[in-house]
């Protein structure tokens, strides 16, 4: 994987604008946040294959080598801490908006940073804040998208999914690379601006949870309620027999993604 | 002579049975004895025995430094690690990994104490001082609010 390459499709003016390509990495997160210090807003690190992909939790993220996109975008935005969540919702919309775009597909947000086809994950996001002595340093946003994979492990059959899978043909990944970068860049300026309004708008309009009864798992207590509204960071309300109830963590259930 | 030092006197008489230390050095005199009145002070409270508490500090003399130091310390300050988010807090990477720091245990500028989750955004929080954890204020998994304070650590 040559960074050059990957830069000739890159249509973003900062986003994409520094690439580190490689063929194996443990994670690309990890190698990101090795070259944080130095780095500038939309450096990209990239990989063929990990050896040790991660999901949130040290859950695995498996993917085939060269089929899918792996991939780390450092940025540093300049943000009140209590805005921290939105840069969730701010790398789901991205990627929902470029898949839609590129491969003419509707995705769903799953709040807070899930994006689905059918009702199965086809792309994981993994946000990693970096502090230096309590001020952020930058933040790692993690994005691991499957594209052309056509078998998944038994065990993921159910949950996992690929474009290849859904459309039926291979897609050119650096493309969608290019797609997912261009949204992020555009997104980033409600993000620099501290203003999570357009985020929400935005992410809203890929989800399908609003006045339906949803669950919400957190550290293994299920609440269940009326999916109401976001607050402004990020923060998912929820009508339940008690009144509203704010969240900020937990797994969302819905009868139908 | 270091100011530590004179701290270290201080502990020393302060933690022990003995009730007056006098030191000599380099012509310099250094005297640290404990006001016996404090062990008679009821700790009730009321406003009376506070006064009589802090007249009977003040009695703990440190010569020559007296002036500069406020004598009979009796708690070392101790570091405290807060949270930069609200969110949750994990002790450990992974449900079945061990906990990144147990209490009793040193550590260095830098090395990772927790995770604080917010919205599935992870957070390592590192230590900013050398030091051995004194105390861990918050249960694995619980919710945190901003600048609460999550670990005590004494400074070495």
């Amino acid at each position: 994987m040559k960074a050059k390459e990957i830069q000739s499709y890159v249509t973003s003016q900062i986003f994409g604008k520094k690439i580190f390509a490689y063929e194996v990495v443990e994670s690309t997160n990890t190698t990101a946040k090795s070259l944080i210090q130095d780095s500038t807003d939309g450096t990209i690190v990239i990989a063929d294959a990990q050896t040790a992909g991660r999901g949130r939790l040290k859950r695995e993220w498996l993917s085939e080598p060269k089929k899918n996109l792996t991939f780390s975008v450092i940025i540093k935005p300049e943000i009140a801490p209590e805005l921290f969540g939105v840069l969730s919702l701010y790398a789901g919309l991205s990627v929902a908006e470029a898949i839609e775009s590129v491969a003419k597909l509707r995705p769903v947000c799953k709040w807070p940073n899930d994006v689905m086809l059918n009702g199965k994950k086809f792309c994981g996001i993994l946000s990693e804040a970096v502090f230096n002595r309590e001020m952020l340093a930058g933040v790692i946003v993690g994005i691991g998208i499957n594209i052309n994979q056509s078998i998944f492990p038994r065990e993921l059959e159910s949950i996992a999914t690929s474009l290849l899978q859904v459309t039926g043909k291979e897609l050119d990944r650096f493309s969608i690379l290019a797609a997912v970068l261009d949204r992020m860049e555009y997104n980033y300026t409600s993000i620099k601006t501290g203003n999570s309004t357009g985020i929400i708008e935005g992410w809203k309009k890929y989800s399908t949870m609003f006045g339906k009864e949803i669950t919400i798992n957190q550290d293994k207590h299920p609440v269940r309620g009326i999916a109401k509204r976001l607050d402004d960071d990020g923060g998912l309300i929820l009508l339940t027999n008690k009144g509203e109830e704010k969240f900020l963590a937990g797994d969302v259930a819905l009868c139908s993604w | 002579m270091d100011i530590r030092y004179l701290k270290k006197l201080v502990r020393i008489v302060e933690e022990s049975t003995v009730h007056e230390i006098e030191i000599e050095e380099e012509g310099l005199k250094v005297k640290v004895s404990k006001n016996m009145a404090l062990s008679s002070i009821p700790v009730a409270p009321v406003a009376m025995p506070q006064v009589a508490a802090q007249q009977a500090i003040a009695g703990a003399k440190v010569e020559p430094v007296a002036s500069q130091e406020p004598a009979a310390k009796t708690e070392v300050k101790m570091h405290e690690v807060k949270s930069p988010i609200v969110g949750t807090f994990y002790r450990a990477p992974a449900p079945d990994a061990d906990s990144y720091v147990e209490v009793g245990a040193i550590v260095q500028p830098k090395q990772v104490l927790c995770i604080i989750e917010a919205m599935k955004l992870m957070n390592e929080i590192e230590s900013d001082v050398s030091g051995r954890i004194v105390k861990i204020l918050v249960d694995n998994a619980q919710p945190v609010e901003y600048n609460q304070t999550l670990f005590l650590i004494e400074p070495v």
